[in-house]
């Protein structure tokens, strides 16, 4: 299926630069292992954007992490798959190769700039340290570019010198940004970025990295569980589930002509703004249990569309169209419809 | 990583500082083959320790620190088997034993260049009685005024009539200091004697470097350099004497005494038996142990022989006569026959004494003594005598057997004896500083006081025989052992003038390599 | 900054008067006075009472508490009540050997205990965590006069590398520097171990890695400076430690140090010896503290803001 994906976008000629493959991660525990991530691809063009979307415990971070090779080993390791980032084999470059890659061609920003910050040296200084490791410059020049970075994300050079408790969350944040884009990385992964913080500074926050983005021509991968920010910075959306990619498409595939059941489970527990006296329809159930996932679909327990066949085997897979993908045995019945489709009056 | 760098680099410039710092110890002298006297030699001193390097201080008590005045310092007269010699005075005499002349020899210099004059002579007097408390003001107190009467002759006037006046004279403590030196500098200018030895470095309780003297008036010695140390641990005397730090060693631990006379082709040893008695002292003032016949039962009941085996490795000299005398102290009475051990006698006094089944507590200090006292308790038990031991330190004794206020019942103790008879004062006169069974006989202290008035050795003979045989029969002591010390040297070592008083004469040592 | 300094050495005045004020009462409950380690055979009763009157033994402990404290209002420590010399230059005679011993035994103890803390944290579980661990434990319960003398019969008795104890030369600080470190190389160990175990597993150290800074790096610059100010309290507890001088050591390798100075003062009833050596060993201890406290506002800029703001209490942890 990914090699598909790939070929695709060989075909278009394009310069890819992430390329997953297959991807399985496991947390291998004493008693248990966790099956974060279970096989899935994807890939990604310069400048593009792709959103994660998924309820926490999807195996969106694992993922991100995976594609910088920083899952904590023990107890995380990568069974399987390939990722190559700007061409470069992620799973089998030595340390010090990656060292040079992580940071200089991708990058991430974290989802709590609390505390991802190191606490004890100065903000420049640790935008400074990324520049000073993949550029080579002198400690003042790399400095200075670090004070320019702050600017760029819209703090006084001149705070170059404090430390991160003195700046507020959403400041914090945008240091965390500035260190992520201080070597102009062809691929920077945010993870919920904006999660931790308040609404009105989401949306600067947001509306930054979108516009630094196209500044700078970087794809982005953004990790999120909120469909909003989706909408508003991805070019593409690949809605996860327990591990497992369940619908990939274009913006508009995936939000206008949703198909997969667990996707419109995730719009209809959005407040509709326009229709407040709609009752809120949350998913029921839980996600299950990554150590003990279901022989079947792992969406099958809270799928109200669910039949014996899914339960019995892994979802097939469904190419709707040249963008979009989905993985539901539903659809093997050709006039299956989800109710937001019915509600479109159609499919397309 | 620069902030790194920086840190290792002080620590290792910290470090080298330590590892660079110029002369480690135990150098050694010439390297030559055997026969050649060796240049330096390190003493492990006794267990006391050399805190001043000053006669009249009162901290300069020590059976060491007289060793380090010794090799220091010079005395007027010098004594050698109760016979009295020249030292800086060439010769002296007196008529009445109350005012006494000495002339001085006029070729001798402290180590400052100062030439030695009388008025030197004058200060050391004065400013020992300045000083009680100290040595020095033990020896020189009882003189009344000092006078020069010329450079080189002086004139000392007792307090009153004393026949052994140059026993104390001859005292290391009694040594004389320069006027000069001192008021220069207090502190340090008694270290400035007339000695064979000078002082090159001085750490108080630690250590005194002694270096020869090369103007030294009289023998010069044969080694170069000496140190005295004090070394607290034990068990690492011996350590240090093994492995070549130190050559000559005074406190080895007894347990180790027969291993090191095992190697005589490592090792020699000296042995020497402390004039000091150790006792078992009765307050005279308690009711019971006030009663002569309770005293008498507790001398039968006694076996020193388990004391000496067990509680001192075998090495002591066990008591053979009854009377209670220094080792060697002049005018032994050897007609006093010991108290035999007899368990019967001694639960017949008990019986007729004033016990009662009564705990009777034993005060002791100092762990050797610690363990008689539990041998005392032991054999004490088997007449039917309980007791209890109270352990305290030097300091504690003092203040709890006191002779104006004498918390104890009995005493299981050491005294310092002098070689001379009316240093035996200190335990049997009233008021005596060791007199720790409060003992108060008019008769002994006439007796005492008569002694030193009778410059006839027979007339004195008789006077101290006579008090021997009154404290023999009324027993406020008994004495129980002298502790025999052996003195560990690295073969080779030779040269070493032992004193029963324990101020050894380390002036002419040497070690023969 | 200043106004912090010197709040915390305001605390002095009631520590040291508190101290003196029990070692005094202390020394005056132990049977004996210093006149009984003075007195001598000539003595005569006139003699002892003269001298207690000297020493004011006649009058209350509180006279002559009051009498030293008036003294020391005055800068005035007074002088060893047994060998006349003032208790400062008693004090200062054995203070550099000390204080060298306690510099040597810090720097090997902590040049140790850091990397084996690192070491176990970062191998947290494993066979060699747990054996660090045990040595650290082992270290840590080992007494150290049967330490010292172990070393000095394997190392000085054995294999003659080094004096069996003095104070002379660089050799003779091998010993007695190792075996007062092996303790805070234990303590420090342990305690570097658990704060980097818990710096380990901070966020900012992936992003550390997620920049491309080499592991070694990440441990050092990064991990390490945000784990040192439980291990920097550490080193400076065994710093002010050794600065009070151990009788023990100092016994066992024959050092010329304060420890036994201390002890010897009180065996001699010699108070004021005692009580300034208490005194000193105080003042010493406190502002060894007082510099790790600094040091702690040189490595942590949140505490060093919170000095700079006059803040009453510092957070020991990061």
């Amino acid at each position: 299926m990914g090699s598909e994906l790939n070929g695709q976008a060989a075909k278009d000629n394009k310069e890819l630069v992430l390329e997953v493959n297959n991807l399985v991660v496991h947390y291998v525990l004493q008693e248990e292992t966790v099956e974060a991530v279970n096989g899935i691809s994807f890939s990604l063009e310069k400048g593009k954007t792709i959103g994660l979307v998924g309820e926490t415990g999807a195996g969106k971070t694992t993922t991100a992490l995976a594609i910088m090779n920083l899952v904590p080993d023990p107890p995380g390791v990568i069974k399987d798959g390939t990722i190559k980032v700007c061409g470069y084999n992620m799973l089998e470059l030595s340390a010090r190769q990656l060292e040079k890659i992580r940071g200089k061609e991708v990058s991430m920003i974290f989802q709590d700039p609390m505390t991802s910050l190191n606490p004890v040296i100065t903000v420049g200084d640790q935008i400074a340290e990324s520049i000073m490791l993949h550029e080579k410059l002198t400690y003042s020049q790399a400095f200075n570019r670090a004070k320019e970075m702050l600017e760029m994300v819209g703090i006084p050079g001149a705070r170059a010198t404090e430390y991160p408790h003195q700046f507020s969350g959403g400041m914090r944040q945008r240091v965390g940004i500035a260190i992520a884009l201080a070597c102009n990385p062809k691929l920077l992964l945010a993870d919920e970025p904006t999660t931790a913080l308040d609404v009105t500074i989401q949306a600067q926050v947001l509306d930054m990295i979108d516009e630094l983005k196209r500044e700078l021509g970087t794809a982005l991968v953004m990790i999120t569980h909120d469909l909003g920010v989706v909408a508003k910075i991805c070019d593409l959306v690949a809605v996860m589930y327990a591990g497992r990619i369940v619908e990939y498409g274009t913006l508009e595939d995936v939000f206008d002509r949703t198909l997969h059941p667990y996707t419109e489970g995730l719009f209809n527990s959005l407040p509709d703004i326009r229709n407040r006296k709609n009752q809120l329809q949350p998913i029921p159930g839980l996600m299950p249990d990554p150590t003990n996932l279901p022989r079947g679909c792992s969406f099958a327990p809270r799928c109200r569309y669910v039949s014996d066949a899914c339960r019995e085997a892994q979802p097939t897979k469904h190419q709707v169209s040249e963008t979009h993908v989905i993985y539901c045995s539903a659809y093997d019945d050709s006039n299956f419809q989800i109710e937001r489709a019915r509600g479109r009056g159609g499919n397309g | 990583m620069k902030r790194v760098k920086l840190f290792l680099a002080v620590i290792l410039s910290v470090l080298a500082c330590f590892f660079l710092l110029p002369g480690c110890g135990g150098e050694k002298g010439d390297e030559t083959g055997t026969g050649t006297i060796r240049d330096e030699l390190v003493v492990i001193i006794d267990n006391t320790k050399i805190a001043v390097l000053d006669p009249h201080n009162p901290a300069a008590s020590s059976s060491s620190t007289a060793w380090a005045f010794h090799m220091i310092y010079d005395t007027l007269v010098k004594e050698e088997d109760g016979q009295f010699y020249p030292d800086l005075a060439t010769s002296w005499n007196t008529d009445d034993w109350k005012h006494f002349t000495f002339q001085l020899r006029d070729d001798v210099y402290f180590h400052n260049g100062e030439k030695l004059t009388a008025d030197d002579v004058v200060f050391t007097v004065e400013r020992a009685k300045e000083n009680p408390g100290s040595a020095g003001y033990d020896k020189l107190a009882i003189v009344e005024s000092a006078r020069a009467i010329d450079e080189h002759t002086v004139e000392l006037v007792l307090e009153s009539v004393n026949v052994e006046f140059l026993w104390y004279l001859s005292d290391p403590r009694a040594s004389i200091l320069n006027r000069e030196a001192v008021e220069a500098d207090p502190d340090k200018g008694t270290w400035i004697g007339t000695g064979a030895w000078t002082v090159s470095e001085f750490a108080s309780n630690e250590y005194v470097v002694l270096e020869a003297n090369e103007n030294y008036w009289g023998e010069k010695p044969k080694t170069k350099k000496m140190t005295l140390k004090y070394v607290a641990e034990e068990s690492t005397r011996l350590m240090q004497l093994e492995n070549g730090e130190a050559q000559v060693c005074f406190s080895i631990n007894a347990n180790d005494y027969s291993y090191v006379e095992s190697q005589p082709d490592k090792f020699v040893t000296y042995s020497f038996t402390t004039n000091n008695n150790s006792f078992i002292a009765f307050n005279m003032n308690d009711p019971i142990c006030g009663d002569i016949n309770f005293r008498k039962a507790v001398a039968h009941a006694i076996d020193r022989e388990a004391m000496v085996a067990s509680a001192f490795n075998g090495y002591g000299e066990v008591n053979t006569l009854g009377t209670f005398w220094g080792y060697r102290t002049e005018f032994k009475n050897t007609d006093i026959p010991i108290i035999p051990r007899d368990l019967d006698k001694a639960k017949e006094y008990l019986a007729q004494s004033k016990y009662n089944g009564e705990t009777i507590e034993i005060v002791s200090a100092i762990p050797d003594l610690i363990k008689t006292a539990q041998i005392v308790q032991a054999q004490l038990a088997e007449v039917g005598i309980k007791t209890t031991i109270k352990e305290t330190d030097p300091p504690g004794m003092s203040a709890y057997a006191s002779y104006a206020d004498n918390k104890a019942q009995m005493i299981v103790y050491t005294a310092s004896c002098g070689l001379n008879g009316g240093s035996m004062k200190a335990l049997l006169y009233p008021y005596g500083s060791s007199n720790r069974a409060s003992y108060n006989n008019e008769e002994v202290a006439r007796l005492f006081d008569l002694a030193v008035t009778q410059p006839d050795p027979k007339e004195r003979e008789a006077t101290y025989h006579r008090i021997q045989e009154i404290v023999a029969e009324e027993l406020p002591y008994i004495n129980l052992l002298n502790t025999v010390f052996l003195v560990c040297c690295a073969k080779g070592v030779d040269g070493l003038k032992l004193s029963n008083l324990a101020f050894h004469d380390l002036t002419y040592m040497y070690m023969v390599e | 900054m200043l106004r912090y300094i010197v709040r915390r050495l305001l605390w002095l005045i009631p520590v040291i008067i508190l101290v003196s004020l029990a070692i005094y009462i202390l020394m005056d409950l132990a049977p004996g006075t210093v006149i009984d380690s003075l007195i001598t055979e000539q003595m005569t009763p006139e003699d002892i009472e003269k001298l207690r009157q000297e020493y004011d033994l006649d009058k209350p402990v509180i006279y002559r508490y009051g009498k030293y404290m008036w003294g020391l209002l005055h800068g005035d420590l007074g002088r060893s009540q047994v060998t006349g010399i003032s208790v400062w230059e008693s004090f200062m005679t054995r203070f550099p050997a000390t204080l060298k011993l306690s510099l040597v035994s810090v720097v090997i103890g902590t040049v140790l205990a850091i990397p084996i803390g690192i070491f176990a944290a970062r191998r947290a579980g494993t066979i060699w965590d747990n054996l660090t661990t045990g040595f650290t434990l082992i270290g840590q319960s080992m007494p150290s006069f049967w330490l010292g003398l172990l070393l000095l019969i394997a190392f000085a008795y054995k294999i003659q590398l080094f004096p069996a104890g003095g104070y002379r030369g660089p050799s003779s600080y091998v010993l007695p520097a190792v075996t007062s470190a092996l303790m805070m190389t234990a303590l420090t160990a342990r305690q570097t171990r658990s704060s980097m175990l818990e710096v380990l597993r901070a966020d900012y150290l992936r992003t550390a890695r997620a920049k491309g800074v080499p592991e070694r790096l990440v441990i050092r610059r990064h991990a390490l400076k945000n784990a040192w100010i439980p291990i920097l309290t550490t080193i400076g507890m065994g710093m002010s430690r050794f600065l009070a001088g151990s009788a023990v050591i100092e016994t066992v390798f024959s050092w010329p140090g304060i420890g036994r100075l201390t002890v010897e003062a009180v065996s001699q009833r010699d108070v004021t010896l005692a009580c300034g050596c208490v005194i000193l060993t105080c003042i010493l201890y406190v502002i060894v503290l007082l510099i790790v406290d600094l040091l702690y506002a040189f490595v942590d800029p949140r505490i060093k803001a919170q000095y700079a703001s006059g803040g009453r209490r510092r957070k020991v942890t990061a």
